[in-house]
């Protein structure tokens, strides 16, 4: 179990570099401006702590 | 033992491959590229890490440090500068690059049956003199920045200056778009055409210079200095941002929109009309038409014809010898009119006022201010109805009986009529109201009122 939680805290930086990076593709090649999608960064943040937290817990609930 | 991240070598390399190219192809549009691609880095970045997370899975490879954090936020507020810069069409690379060539430009026709020039220079200068002659003559100098003298050569071939006869139109252009978007290309021209043409002129970036021609002229352009003189038909200037513009002896109207810094306008037959901020100082000396001056948000001017001066910056207005009716409106100048007619409507929010119409028989006056002082000088032999209103201040009478003082707690008033003429009505809200006889020193002095002390401001 530990090891997937700090696979998925090591996996979570370079994940939002990507979406950074995507954002900023976005921003530079489509209408959609990093004004209106700056968001989606929150939003991956929190799937990504979110799973994170999923795989701490054993199936039995917590404790 | 701890892997290694393979980002800094990989980095190490991309640099050294980015500078080689740079150095082997100095004319790539590198800075172009970089503004628009450089998302592209975060991502592959980003990538190399997740990779070497997954591959190095058993050994408890560590996330993103803080430095590679900064590093992330410093790029990605660097590549959003350089866009920035890049779409609104600033080219770094040209600018500080590259060698400047120059090259001659000269060109001749017959004028005959041409009644109209126009002129198509993005980026330069123009100086254009009508004379007595049958002959259109351009001449002057083509810069071209690039990187090699080929280069420049071969911009040169292809935008050599093009003279179009369409009609009675006669289009001179100097085809500056065709040079490749690294390069920077611009002309300077001397012009000399038949007096009787009239001019248009389309322009980017490009100073202006015209006189001695007798039909109108007609310029748009994003940025540039004009200066005109001697000009028969009726002026429109439409520049975007200019420092400095200028027109002496138009025999037409003048009508100048945009936005910029010194305007100065002499001996105008026509209608004057500025329209736009004009933050430098603006003078108008000798208009036989209407003058109207609007479109900024701290100054309105209106008049019948300027025979002497009007002459403002942002903080002093001065005006002699003035035709009303006359219509002003500022927010915080201090305002001298010397010899005006008919009426003169004036608001002002901060700065005192000091009218002296001069002339019998006096105008109508209406001056009201916020906050300042208003003084009115009128001949010893003055007629007129004065109603003066102090609400925070003194007044102060120099004529005497005819005009009564009242005084109810921080107001004063004057009211009376001298003869039987025109009205006057002076208010202030807080500052004093004079009216003084022309030419003697004011009997009472006006004691300022003391300014209250500037509220501390508060803390950051």
């Amino acid at each position: 179990m530990n090891g997937d939680v700090s696979l998925i805290r090591a996996v979570r930086g370079p994940i939002m570099m990507i979406t950074v990076g995507a954002l900023f593709v976005l921003n530079n090649f489509t209408p959609f401006g990093f004004r209106e999608t700056w968001p989606i960064l929150l939003i991956v943040f929190g799937l990504l702590t979110l799973i994170g937290r999923g795989a701490n817990q054993p199936p039995g609930g917590p404790q | 033992m701890r892997p290694r991240s393979l980002t800094t070598p990989l980095i190490l390399v991309m640099l050294g491959a980015f500078f080689l190219w740079r150095n082997l192809h100095p004319e790539a549009p590198v800075f172009d590229l970089i503004a628009n691609y450089w998302p592209f880095l975060l991502i592959a970045w980003g990538f190399i890490r997740l990779l070497e997370v997954l591959v190095w899975r058993a050994s408890r490879y560590p996330g993103v440090t803080g430095g590679e954090v900064v590093l992330v936020v410093f790029i990605c507020l660097g590549g959003m500068g350089l866009f920035e810069v890049h779409r609104h069409g600033i080219r770094l690379t040209p600018a500080i690059f590259g060698e400047q060539f120059e090259y001659p430009v000269s060109s001749q026709m017959p004028a005959a049956g041409i009644k109209r020039i126009v002129l198509d220079t993005p980026r330069g200068s123009i100086h254009l003199t009508g004379g007595e002659t049958g002959q259109i003559s351009v001449s002057g100098q083509k810069q071209i920045r690039a990187y090699t003298r080929e280069d420049a050569d071969r911009t040169n071939g292809r935008t050599q200056l093009e003279m179009t006869v369409e009609g009675d139109r006669l289009l001179i252009r100097s085809h500056q778009d065709r040079a490749p978007a690294e390069q920077r290309i611009s002309d300077d021209l001397e012009l000399t055409v038949p007096r009787d043409v009239a001019i248009e002129g389309r322009a980017g970036n490009t100073d202006f210079d015209i006189s001695d021609v007798n039909g109108a002229v007609e310029l748009r352009s994003g940025r540039g200095d004009v200066h005109l003189a001697r000009i028969g038909g009726n002026v429109r200037l439409d520049i975007g941002r200019s420092a400095a513009i200028s027109a002496s002896d138009i025999h037409g109207n003048l009508d100048i929109a945009g936005q910029g810094s010194d305007v100065q306008v002499d001996n105008v037959t026509g209608q004057v009309t500025l329209n736009g901020a004009y933050v430098g100082s603006l003078e108008f000396h000798n208009l036989s038409s209407p003058l109207r001056v609007q479109g900024a948000r701290n100054l309105e001017l209106r008049a019948a014809a300027v025979p002497g001066t009007i002459s403002t910056d942002l903080s002093d207005l001065t005006a002699d010898n003035v035709l009303g009716p006359i219509h002003l409106v500022t927010r915080s100048r201090d305002v001298h009119f010397e010899n005006f007619t008919d009426s003169l409507e004036l608001e002002t929010d901060h700065g005192d006022v000091e009218l002296e119409p001069g002339r019998m028989p006096l105008p109508r006056i209406d001056a009201h201010s916020t906050s300042g002082e208003i003084e009115l000088a009128l001949p010893e032999n003055a007629e007129f109805q004065l109603q003066a209103t102090a609400e925070r201040g003194e007044a102060v009478n120099d004529f005497g009986s005819p005009i009564n003082t009242q005084v109810e707690g921080r107001r004063a008033m004057m009211t009376g009529a001298v003869g039987s003429g025109p009205s006057i009505r002076i208010t202030s809200d807080r500052g004093a109201v004079a009216v003084r006889k022309q030419g003697s020193a004011p009997s009472v002095r006006v004691p300022q009122p003391p300014r209250p002390p500037a509220p501390p401001r508060p803390p950051r």
